[in-house]
């Protein structure tokens, strides 16, 4: 059931990119369909009961610890999407600076 | 034909030297003079050219497998994470490396106060590109994919200064990073089902058992988030706006090296995991990759024909390349392969050259559009020389590489009872490179009109041809000393004008080999076999490995009489096509060809809620169609 949560969220702010009018937001919509993609992955691997993949310096827990292999490739997702978060809204202050509009409806500098 | 498994620090290597290069770069960058920095990158990325063609001269014949830390696979599971090195993916990777030395001396001049972060991002790109074509794990695959993209978003948004770039690096990071999701679920997916992230694995692990709707969608996924970077309709819309925009170095990288990761991506998942599904799925899966192939080939010609700024015609051209390249690999035979392969190798070097030699106009008339240029070309005839000459080679011109390529897919398309498929790849070559052809004679022989189109549909008056008209320079102030005089500028610099021919010699130098049709279908026989790929990761002997120079290439293939006849041919008819773009009595043609092609135009409209909407549509079109090939 948790996956067809993580597809409603996600289509949820597609529709949110693609009808934004303002690139804050868009981007804000877009971190937010990359992050369920996240609790997708974290769901992948999950075991019922299980512990966390920690395996040094702790006590012997009983019983099966959850996937860190998803965790791993969710943790690299993260890095990848603050980065392009940051990337975005450097963007989107500089279109702010130039253009002096968010909407990205007004900015038609490379239309055909 | 023993697969070696390999402990040599050769193959890290590739990967490591231009990683170390940029984080140095990066470093130490404001202690370096400004030629110290240039040389330094230039070095490293020498060397990395060095190091992967020395990868693709040992990887031939037999693949090389290395496993990162020793941890080697135990009983048939594997544990560790390994590279998976064989000639096709090193050539691509070699490829990458010597596109990006091309660009690095070509900085030397293009740029007024290059920083050293533009070079470390070049280094990283490059450092992702080859790690892209020589891993062998899902995960490795998923972040070298993500770094490519990363960089080339900052590399594109470089001129943050000007409106143009801002927008094409919005558009460009808003739909590959979409792109990015889908593969990252598409992994996620796959792994849910097989329990790894090896290709060879999972590949065995999906073999014979009957695709469940886990593996379509996973299919779908992950073949959308490729084809949004390899930019094949109707995933392509970014790709005209963030080429059009970028700098000319970073424009060098993206044409000649990052779409084509798409495609190869496409291939290699294809030929490693879904290729061992039952039911027999190669038909139907070539039914829609040639769908694909051709439409992308058809509109990225039509698209260039339409442009007259230089950069956005260049993007379409790519695109058309592309779609040409996938109806190759996309015939999913070897020799087919081996064509595409062949054809990345020289039209990479050519489009190069073509950017390059925009570039230089760009800096010496400060504009990149056809129509104000022309007859502006006298003072810089060779980089006339070098652009029609890039054209020519596009339009497959002998004995260039691109040529040999040609004659090899045509051979593939005969071999698979589709002989039409080589009309439609003719049509695509001699239209787009009419496009460029064209615009030569308006700018270096001053022919034609200078307003090509009715105001109504032109782009005359588009304020991206505005935003174009400012120099690519990240300091503008020197600049504009310059553009007070337009024209009586200094010459060319010979970084700027060497590196474009030296790309155009390469390629001819490769024409010229003997015998590398046939290793480059041994090459892509290899890269095509999964059983003698999954035993050679494994390390099993799963059933006979078939030696690597089976795949006969037909005589006809070669430099015979008749491909070189059907290549002139080609050739004359883009230049044809040129010519009758800018004669006078064509006119009404021409506003015809215009008004039919408005529709389509229209649709590339630079918002990127529409994009991402074409993304979506594309991506369930994907999974219908996936669910019909695979099922």
């Amino acid at each position: 059931m948790s996956v067809l949560a993580y597809g409603v969220v996600a289509w949820l702010f597609l529709y949110g990119v693609v009808t934004s009018r303002n690139l804050i937001h868009l981007v804000v919509c877009l971190s937010v369909a990359q992050s369920a993609t996240d609790v997708l992955l974290l769901e992948i691997g999950y075991r019922s009961g299980g512990h966390a993949p920690v395996f040094v310096s702790l006590p012997v827990h009983p019983g099966p610890a959850v996937d860190a292999l998803m965790q791993a490739l969710a943790l690299t997702d993260v890095v990848v999407g603050a980065t392009v978060t940051a990337l975005l809204l450097a963007l989107a202050v500089q279109v702010h600076k130039r253009a002096g509009t968010l909407d990205p409806n007004e900015l038609r500098a490379t239309r055909d | 034909m023993d697969p070696i498994v390999s402990t040599s620090a050769l193959i890290p290597a590739t990967v490591a030297v231009p990683l170390g290069g940029a984080a140095l770069m990066a470093a130490f960058s404001r202690l370096l003079p400004r030629w110290a920095r240039d040389l330094i990158a230039i070095a490293v990325a020498l060397a990395t050219a060095t190091l992967t063609l020395v990868l693709t001269a040992s990887s031939a014949g037999h693949p090389m497998i290395y496993w990162f830390a020793g941890w080697r696979p135990a009983g048939g599971k594997v544990i560790g994470v390994d590279y998976a090195v064989g000639p096709l993916g090193a050539g691509m990777a070699s490829l990458a490396a010597v596109l990006a030395s091309a660009a690095l001396v070509y900085c030397w001049r293009y740029f007024d106060s290059a920083r050293g972060r533009h070079h470390a991002l070049v280094l990283i790109f490059l450092a992702a590109s080859v790690d892209f074509c020589l891993t062998g794990d899902l995960f490795n695959l998923f972040v070298a994919f993500e770094l490519v993209a990363v960089t080339a978003f900052a590399l594109t948004g470089y001129n943050a200064g000007h409106p143009a770039p801002l927008q094409g690096a919005i558009n460009f990071a808003v739909t590959n990073s979409l792109g990015g999701m889908c593969v990252l679920l598409g992994i996620g997916f796959l792994y849910a089902r097989t329990g790894t992230l090896n290709l060879a694995q999972i590949g065995q692990t999906l073999a014979g058992r009957p695709a469940s709707g886990l593996t379509v969608v996973a299919f779908a996924l992950l073949a959308g988030g490729f084809l949004v970077k390899a930019a094949v309709v109707p995933f392509h819309f970014w790709l005209p706006d963030a080429y059009g925009s970028a700098p000319i170095p970073v424009c060098v990288l993206f044409a000649g090296v990052m779409s084509e990761l798409g495609l190869f991506a496409v291939i290699r998942v294809w030929a490693t995991i879904f290729s061992g599904l039952p039911g027999h799925p190669e038909p139907r899966m070539r039914a829609v990759l040639l769908g694909l192939g051709i439409l992308t080939a058809l509109v990225g010609a039509v698209m260039a024909l339409a442009q007259t700024q230089l950069k956005r015609m260049l993007a379409f051209l790519t695109m058309s390349h592309l779609g040409i390249y996938l109806i190759g690999a996309g015939l999913l035979t070897p020799l087919g392969l081996a064509g595409a392969s062949l054809l990345v190798i020289g039209d990479g070097l050519a489009k190069s050259a073509l950017f390059l030699g925009v570039g230089a106009v760009q800096h010496q008339r400060a504009t990149v559009s056809e129509t104000k240029l022309r007859g502006a070309g006298r003072g810089l005839a060779v980089t006339g020389v070098t652009i029609a000459l890039g054209a020519l080679v596009l339009a497959d011109l002998p004995p260039f590489v691109s040529s040999a390529g040609h004659g090899l897919l045509v051979a593939a398309a005969d071999q698979a009872g589709l002989p039409w498929l080589e009309f439609v790849v003719a049509l695509c070559v001699v239209l787009s490179s009419g496009a460029v052809l064209r615009a030569a004679g308006r700018i270096w022989l001053g022919w034609g009109d200078s307003q090509v189109t009715p105001p109504e549909t032109g782009t005359a008056d588009d304020p991206g041809e505005e935003a174009e008209d400012r120099p690519d320079t990240a300091d503008t102030g020197g600049e504009r000393a310059g553009r007070e005089q337009p024209g009586r500028r200094q010459r060319v610099p010979l970084t700027m004008v060497l590196p474009p021919l030296a790309l155009l010699a390469i390629g001819l130098g490769l024409g010229l080999t003997s015998g590398l049709e046939e290793h480059t279908a041994a090459a892509a026989a290899a890269f095509s076999d999964r059983a003698a790929y999954v035993a050679a990761v494994l390390g099993t002997r799963g059933g006979p490995v078939p030696a690597a120079g089976q795949v006969t290439v037909p005589a006809s293939a070669g430099l015979s009489a008749g491909g070189v006849l059907t290549d002139l041919g080609q050739v004359l008819a883009a230049l044809g096509v040129a010519g009758l773009a800018l004669s006078g009595w064509a006119a009404g043609l021409r506003r015809l060809l215009a008004a039919g092609t408005g529709w389509l135009r229209h649709l590339h409209s630079g918002l990127v809620g529409d994009q991402v909407t074409w993304l979506v549509a594309g991506l369930a079109l994907l999974a219908a169609l996936g669910g019909w090939a695979l099922h």
